[in-house]
């Protein structure tokens, strides 16, 4: 077979090897009709004009779960176990809540200057850091469920090892179906404990009615177990004092009631979408959770460091990024593999405002024509 | 899962969803040369079928409507910007599953054909969608979709003519 300047060709049979698809798991159904509920919800709020900006996607705080299969509808029964995530025990509709129902909404640049919540987040790279033209400014906010849950507490080792320690109190049950749990006794009481890569997960309801769960990393389970049995906790918090002395603890961001995250992102790079070229990716929110959080979901997966005096840690994944937390804000730079390239950027951020020329003048991250 | 009401008779969203999904996010996975930006951009287009499900369950194939709408999530940047933040979100919370995709030799020189080629491959090796179904998922004429096609296959013959490749197209 040829094309007719004689280049071969080769036919159809070897491409239709492409066709075997050799991982036939699916997430669990209730995932996809939760976010059908979610983008229907969304855009009855839009039609009631309740929803500022373009509307896009919807982001997805739910857990991935283990395993993927689900054969019998998404029921509980003897479902494969999963970790749905952290719901507050108060939430109207906890399931919902813990899927992550989402919806992204995009800030106008005149809506930069009027929102306070913008203004809160603006920051800067200078132009000689990088290296590289802005390519674009974006301020989105993702509409969830419910407000994030801030953690009872954030417990990490840096070295010699990295170990994680989260535990999170006054919470809904956040495991679905049964097979796979393993029953335990945490703190005096019957719990829930569910392995996942890299991490295990643990929920138990104490004598005061209060639900918990703590997620452990880096230790086995028998040491994750002894640490919290180790601890004091009076109604929905965690005694300092209690907190063994190998261990750091975070300090904790203020809770919240608002479940809209807003985040301003600038890009630097060659001009374009960015998926050839990601440059440079500069993030900022508002904290949620103590960096040091992610020590309890994989310690095997992050790298501690510093920007100035504040605890950062690395992800070698997405070309590189860092992601540190000052003064209230949650920031993330992305765009290099070397751990001292992004926290010598890190360490050149400022805070500017909205009205700011440079960032009035940047170009849209994402044109108009785009939106649709 | 499925309410009466959203499922009067016929086509099954459910059953659908479970047997269609892996082969929309191997086709999307390979399309977008991103395996958590397939998976996302098959959720997404699930999640809008479910949502248009009385209209799409009627259609002549479902199937092409949601390897458009899977497309059109990653086609332009801002969705596609959402999905990758989705993803990575996602992935910092709890530790993904990463699908098992083929480990193929054809598969991996498929996958270093630019983007318009190897979504052309995806939709019609592994959605098996014709070359019309393929233009309009694409928003291209038919004849592109040939041309582009034509010119993949030139291109793997080049990249497969080691002796192993061969060996392994037999």
């Amino acid at each position: 077979m040829s094309t007719p300047n004689n280049q071969p060709l080769i036919d159809d049979e070897p491409l239709r090897t492409l066709g075997h698809v050799p991982d036939l798991s699916t997430p669990p159904l209730e995932h996809v009709h939760r976010r059908a509920s979610a983008i229907r919800a969304a855009r009855r709020r839009t039609r009631a004009g309740l929803s500022a900006g373009a509307l896009a996607s919807a982001l997805a705080l739910g857990g991935v779960l283990l395993p993927l299969g689900d054969n019998d509808g998404g029921g509980t029964g003897s479902q494969a176990a999963s970790f749905l995530g952290i719901a507050p025990a108060q939430a109207a509709d906890p399931a919902a809540c813990i899927s992550g129902t989402g919806f992204t909404t995009r800030f106008t640049r005149q809506e930069w200057t009027t929102d306070p919540k913008v203004g809160a987040l603006a920051s800067w790279l200078p132009a000689e850091a990088t290296g590289l033209p802005v390519r674009g400014v974006d301020v989105t906010s993702d509409l969830d469920s419910c407000a994030p849950v801030v953690p009872a507490a954030v417990l990490y080792t840096r070295a010699p090892t990295v170990k994680g320690l989260t535990l999170w109190s006054d919470v809904a049950p956040p495991f679905s179906g049964s097979h796979g749990l393993e029953d335990v006794n945490v703190h005096g009481a019957s719990g829930k404990l569910l392995h996942l890569p890299g991490s295990l997960m643990i929920s138990w309801v104490a004598d005061d009615g209060t639900r918990w769960i703590a997620q452990g990393s880096g230790l086995d389970q028998s040491a994750i177990l002894a640490t919290i049995d180790g601890l004091a906790l009076d109604g929905t918090t965690v005694i300092d004092t209690s907190v063994p002395a190998s261990w750091e603890q975070a300090a904790l961001p203020s809770t919240t009631t608002d479940p809209a995250v807003v985040r301003w992102q600038v890009q630097y790079g060659l001009p374009g979408d960015g998926s050839d070229d990601p440059g440079i990716r500069l993030s900022v929110g508002r904290e949620t959770e103590p960096v040091a959080t992610q020590a309890a979901r994989g310690s095997d997966t992050l790298t501690f460091t510093q920007v100035h005096d504040d605890v950062a840690i690395y992800y070698a994944d997405q070309g590189g990024c860092l992601n540190w937390d000052t003064a209230g804000l949650a920031y993330q730079i992305c765009g290099s593999p070397d751990i001292t390239t992004l926290v010598a950027l890190a360490e050149q951020v400022t805070r500017i405002t909205p009205q700011d020329p440079r960032a009035q003048t940047a170009p849209e991250l994402y044109p108009p024509e785009s939106n649709d | 899962m499925s309410t009466p009401q959203d499922e009067p008779v016929g086509l099954d969203f459910d059953d659908w969803y479970r047997r269609e999904l892996p082969r929309v996010r191997q086709a999307m996975t390979l399309a977008t040369g991103n395996v958590g930006l397939g998976e996302e951009a098959a959720a997404e287009a699930f999640a809008l079928a479910l949502l248009h499900w009385p209209r799409v369950r009627e259609m002549d194939s479902p199937g092409g409507w949601v390897y458009t709408t899977a497309l059109n999530q990653v086609r332009r940047s801002w969705r596609r910007a959402v999905l990758e933040s989705r993803y990575l979100r996602r992935s910092r919370a709890e530790p993904v599953h990463l699908p098992e995709l083929p480990d193929t030799l054809v598969w991996q020189a498929v996958a270093e054909l630019g983007p318009r080629a190897r979504t052309a491959v995806a939709l019609r090796y592994i959605a098996d969608l014709p070359e019309a179904e393929v233009a309009a998922a694409m928003n291209v004429t038919r004849g592109t979709v040939a041309t582009t096609l034509s010119r993949a296959r030139a291109q793997l013959a080049l990249r497969l003519q080691t002796t192993d490749a061969q060996e392994a197209l037999r």
